[in-house]
């Protein structure tokens, strides 16, 4: 493993839906503690690029590259055993299970003593969940369930953390807490963290490296503040050239 | 009061058959999500393969147990060949249940083309008769009796205190997530069908061990009794299928020993049809899987 | 008559007997999506109320046979007896089914309605004869000869099958079977615009059952016999298997279906001479190649022959002509106004329009889910005219309080008031008719139909949908089926999507689904729309969009309450902000007055 070189990868990836190609060949890189986010208008792919990645749907051509090993067409599960953790959009945990059922099932890999402390350092964490370990997630707000959803994704000890839009559905006060509190902490602490978010604003604010996506193409790679102040981000938000 | 109890017996007999068919069908819907009719005509197969070994000097009980084996490793095949992929080409609930209507008159077909439309026997299978506390049972009855407690124990235990078991919930939960655990869902759900399957096989030859005698519709038949069972413990939750088993099995004696064995089946549909109209999720459904599987939404 | 012209003649007769019922089987569950496995034993009601009509009394026959009743009523008499039985009892079950599962499940418990149904018939011999069947059923032409008989048969099948084509078409086709296939792709989204969904149910059901009487009095009329062994659950599928060859939801595809798979497979093979010394092989191939066609249509073709189609909509320009930018706002006020005034009592009711009251309260509203309280006695009003913002942390019970005032979620206590009157326990489609109208939080759109049919599906009070409308047909409801399709082209064209008019629902993309079903809402003519959530998942630009129509839509008198997240949006366009945490109104006032307050601050706005 290259100490320097990308934890998560993408070269010229083509993929979507049956025969109908969404995402046109992008090249994505992701290093450890670092945080990227992916964003774009609906419908410009960004979610089929993160599926396409996390082996949910067909890819066409190009490649997966984990730690420098081609993982192109792995499923999800033999992802997770790579060190990729993965928290998707809304559908996000067992809602029917109790939180350490919740947690301890995210350990599904670990023997029993390592899975233990791995709930221990989740709970350092998120300390709030310490009082509700016995309840049912389908039954807590929005963002104590996101918490659970991420602590969930952190038992395997992920090196690799890929977000779907993490912050759909929550109230603005938890946006930037969960934008903030839970993504570019992880960054901070090492992990390479990739991120889809239509928030554009707040999740650029946070990242430190945006990939700006337009119809399927990457129309933009550049350090997020960059993307922040270019006057063609608001064009590609608010403009009429961009069809919905 | 000698009626009484022998009624019960009978009643818990016939109950532990359809316990058995029942816990494999409710468990096979609620963690791969398919209603799957074509059970019913495994089971028909099931109870002429064991005929076959049976023919060939097998012991009854070792059929049984080889007849489960086999029928586990066409219910995996079945479900790969079929369902899954089904599933994937994006076919809706009733379509996925049609098929699997389509596939049990295949199934039906080709076993009357084989072996006839006639009734056949395996023979007076039962052994001697145990009698006590006013109960009488065959042998073959106490074996299916013991069959049926073992194999519920074995399944309980697999389910709530094994590593495969939790991943098995999960699975049934959000298959998503559990794959974003590390779950190969896919092995899960193969294994779900491993075991159902198995489950299925054995009912089948349990079935034609207790009915004497039997054609080709003896699995569709009996199907509508675990269905019954099914529904009336909460449809995926395998206790409740028990115990539905069981009031099924004891109450349709009831009707055929003091109103007419006419209406034995009667009385089986009727508790089925009256569950489904005030109480479709069952009386056991205590919210989770079932209830997350069976929303119209 | 010769084996083979015999042979031909009861092709025939089947062909003619099984369309009619697969017409109505695919109107339940082609087009309104009933899956009604139950469906052969409508078929059989039929046969067996024609035979005891038809038979004479019980005693009559020398005693071999036994049954209820039993009259010696004409032809036509005891077909339309026939009919109306099995209309009745598929009513019936259209009324029972109506427990909200997923449809597999109704499928399953259909199935065994199907079973249970044949097991008390056979079990009951005073009934029809339990399983030997009725026998020597006359046949209306019995005074006719040979092939004559026959072909006659023939030819008043063929002229009922025509009489049945043109009244399924009034309910399959035009308006009416867009309604159902609305219902069929999202009820909750048909109640929404106040379409009555048990209602309709029961009219697809006792039309269908009528259908099914008719075929199974057709059919005993000719065959002379009927027994439990005619009506097994599996006829059911073969009808099902034509309809799904043919093309689920397309009559024509349907007759296509009948005559591939009862007709010819089924039946057909039945008159091949017997292979080899096996009896079975013939008969049970005919089943074997049914279930072999259904599995591979199921999944190389699962829209059959000839699939569903939607009418492409002519290209029209609207009639508003001026560019995108200028007609927000004025055009549509134009739709609105244009509208015929909204009948006693919703406006006559209140003091005059314009003027200051509230359009809806809620007082003390409760909803306890498993004993945890989501709403917790929520009380508070939206004023007329205005846009009221529902906001508040996740889990505060805003959307079960909008289920509530919408009618989706029975209160477990408390009042909601709309427009002076208690609406508290009216259905959700009651409701929408009054002008009280909701959007989900998903988008939930009638996926198979075109953008233009679901914003014209939900025009309120049709007459395309009455009694009057199937009767009258076009003649009725033309003129005012012209008149909503332009009106919904307007529409379109105001939330730039015309060009989309054409294209089926549910290949739009997320966004143009949600704005699709901002229009539908505002198609059921409104006095309230309850907004949920509607820019979540929104584009900035499209989020502004949206926020423009909802001005637009104020300016004309429209009361809006919105659930929203996005405070800058709140601020926008909200008059009034009612903030709910835990269950409970914390707080209610202008987004300005709001921010003032410090526990709102903390509670909400800060975090």
């Amino acid at each position: 493993m290259p100490p320097s070189g990308p934890a998560l990868e993408t070269r010229g990836l083509v993929a979507g839906y049956g025969d109908i190609e969404i995402i046109h060949g992008i090249d994505l890189s992701v290093s450890e503690g670092s945080m990227v986010s992916v964003v774009g208008p609906n419908g410009a792919g960004k979610s089929t690029l993160l599926k396409a990645i996390l082996g949910l749907i067909k890819i066409f051509d190009g490649q997966v590259l984990l730690d420098g090993d081609d993982v192109t067409g792995s499923r999800l599960e033999q992802l997770v055993r790579q060190g990729v953790g993965y928290v998707p959009q809304v559908d996000d945990v067992f809602e029917t299970l109790r939180v350490h059922e919740n947690l301890e099932m995210g350990g599904y890999l670990l023997d029993k003593r390592t899975r233990a402390a791995r709930v221990e350092e989740v709970l350092e964490l998120f300390p709030v969940l310490t009082k509700h370990m016995r309840r049912f997630v389908g039954t807590m707000s929005g963002g104590e369930r996101k918490m659970v959803a991420v602590g969930r994704a952190l038992m395997t000890a992920p090196r690799v953390m890929v977000f779907d839009e993490p912050t759909a559905g929550l109230s603005p006060a938890l946006v930037r807490s969960v934008l903030e509190d839970q993504a570019r902490a992880l960054a901070d602490r090492g992990k390479a963290v990739l991120l889809v978010e239509q928030r554009a604003h707040a999740a650029l604010e946070l990242a430190d490296w945006a990939y700006v996506l337009v119809q399927g193409n990457v129309a933009m790679s550049a350090p997020a503040a960059d993307v922040l102040r270019n006057p063609e981000m608001g064009e590609v938000f608010l403009g009429g050239t961009v069809k919905i | 009061m000698g009626v009484v109890i022998q009624t019960i017996g009978f009643g818990i007999a016939a109950g532990a058959v359809i316990s058995l068919g029942a816990v494999g069908f409710t468990v096979q819907f609620g963690i791969s999500n398919v209603l799957n009719i074509t059970y019913g005509a495994f089971m028909t197969l099931a109870a002429y393969l064991g005929y076959w070994f049976l023919n060939r000097g097998v012991d009854v009980w070792v059929a049984l147990v080889v007849v489960g084996l086999v029928l586990a490793l066409v219910s995996v095949a079945f479900n790969r060949a079929l369902l899954s992929p089904l599933q994937r080409r994006g076919a809706g609930f009733v379509s996925v249940v049609i098929a699997t209507v389509a596939a049990g008159i295949i199934l039906q077909g080709v076993i009357v083309i084989l072996v006839g439309p006639g009734a056949i026997t395996y023979g007076a299978q039962f052994g001697r008769t145990v009698s006590g506390l006013g109960f009488v049972f065959s042998v073959a009855q106490l074996v299916i009796i013991g069959l049926t407690l073992v194999l519920m124990l074995a399944l309980h235990l697999l389910l709530t205190r094994t590593k495969i078991g939790r991943a098995m919930r999960a699975t049934s939960t959000n298959r998503t997530v559990a794959r974003a655990c590390g779950i190969q869902t896919e092995r899960i759900i193969d294994l779900t069908w491993l075991l159902t399957g198995f489950m299925c096989g054995c009912t089948g030859v349990a079935l034609a061990v207790t009915t004497v005698t039997f054609d080709f519709s003896l699995g569709a038949t009996f199907l509508i009794y675990m269905i019954a069972a099914a529904v009336l413990g909460g449809i995926a939750q395998p206790y409740g299928a028990m115990i539905g088993g069981l009031v099924v099995g004891v109450a349709s004696q009831f009707g055929a020993a003091y109103w007419s064995p006419a209406y034995q089946d009667v009385v089986a549909f009727t508790i089925l049809i009256v569950m489904l109209l005030i109480r479709p999720r069952g009386l056991f459904a205590a919210g989770g899987v079932s209830r997350r599987n069976l929303s119209a939404t | 008559m010769t084996g083979y012209e015999y042979y031909v003649v009861v092709l025939l007769v089947y062909f003619g007997t099984f369309l009619i019922a697969a017409w109505g089987l695919n109107l339940e569950f082609g087009i309104a999506g009933v899956p009604n496995f139950a469906y052969i034993v409508l078929v059989a009601a039929g046969a067996y109320t024609y035979a005891v009509l038809t038979l004479g009394p019980d005693s009559s026959n020398g005693g071999f046979q036994h049954y209820i009743y039993g009259a010696h009523l004409p032809f036509v008499a005891a077909l339309l007896c026939a009919a109306a039985v099995s209309s009745i009892l598929g009513a019936i079950i259209g009324v029972t089914g109506l427990k909200r599962l997923r449809p597999d499940y109704q499928a399953m418990a259909m199935l065994v309605v199907s079973i249970t149904a044949t097991t008390i018939v056979v079990a009951d011999t005073g009934l029809v004869n339990g399983s030997a069947g009725l026998a020597l059923i006359p046949n209306p032409l019995h005074s006719l000869q040979g092939s004559k008989q026959g072909w006659g048969y023939v030819a008043m099948v063929a002229g009922i099958c025509c009489l049945v084509y043109v009244v399924l078409r009034r309910f399959s086709s035009g308006p009416f079977g867009r309604l159902l296939r609305a219902m069929r792709d999202d009820e909750d989204a048909a109640l929404s615009v106040g379409k009555n969904v048990v209602a309709l149910r029961i009219v697809v059901q006792a039309v269908g059952g009528a259908m099914a009487g008719l075929s199974g009095a057709l059919l005993v009329g000719f065959i002379g016999g009927w027994s439990p062994s005619a009506w097994l659950f599996i006829e059911t599928m073969a009808l099902l298997t034509a309809i799904i060859i043919g093309g689920l939801g397309n009559d024509w595809g349907v007759v296509i279906g009948t005559l591939i798979v009862p007709t010819l497979i089924v039946q057909g093979v039945q008159f091949l001479p017997t292979v080899g010394n096996n009896p079975e092989l013939i008969p049970q191939l005919g089943w074997i190649i049914l279930g072999v066609l259904t599995i591979g249509f199921l999944f190389f073709r699962p829209v059959g022959l000839l699939p569903e189609r939607r009418p492409q909509p002519a290209r029209r320009t609207p009639e508003v002509g001026t560019p995108a930018g200028e007609r927000r706002g004025t055009a549509v006020l134009s739709l609105v106004s244009s509208l015929p005034p909204r009948p006693a009592p919703i406006l006559s009711s209140v003091p005059g329009d314009g003027e200051p009251g509230d359009i809806l309260s809620v007082e003390g509203l409760v909803r306890e889910f498993g004993g945890v309280r989501a709403v917790d006695g929520a009380t508070f009003t939206v004023g007329r005219g205005s846009i009221t913002g529902l906001i508040g942390p996740n889990g505060a019970g805003k959307s079960t309080t909008l289920g509530m005032m919408s009618g989706f979620i029975k209160p477990t206590a408390g009042l909601v008031r709309f427009d002076g009157a208690d609406v508290t326990g009216s259905p959700a489609y009651r409701r929408a008719r009054l002008g009280l109208v909701r959007t989900f939080q998903l988008s939930r759109e009638f996926g198979s139909l075109t953008a233009l049919e679901n914003l014209v599906v939900a025009a309120p009070r049709a007459r395309s949908e009455t009694a009057l409308g199937i009767v009258g047909g076009r003649r009725y409801w033309g003129r005012e089926e012209q008149e909503i399709n332009d009106r919904a082209r307007q529409l379109l064209s105001l939330f730039q999507m015309e060009d989309k008019a054409g294209e089926r629902a549910r290949n739009l993309s997320g966004g143009q689904k949600r704005m699709l079903e901002m229009m539908r809402a505002v198609m059921t003519k409104p006095a309230l729309l309850l907004l949920d959530e509607p820019t979540a998942g929104l584009s900035p630009s499209l989020t502004h969009r949206l926020g423009d129509a909802c001005l637009a839509l104020r300016e004309e008198g429209l009361s809006i309450v919105l659930v929203e997240h996005e405070l800058e949006t709140v601020e926008r366009l909200c008059d009034t902000v009612v903030v709910m945490v835990l269950g409970r109104v914390f707080a209610q006032g202008s987004m300005a007055d709001l921010r003032t307050r410090k526990e709102v601050q903390e509670a909400y706005i800060a975090g």
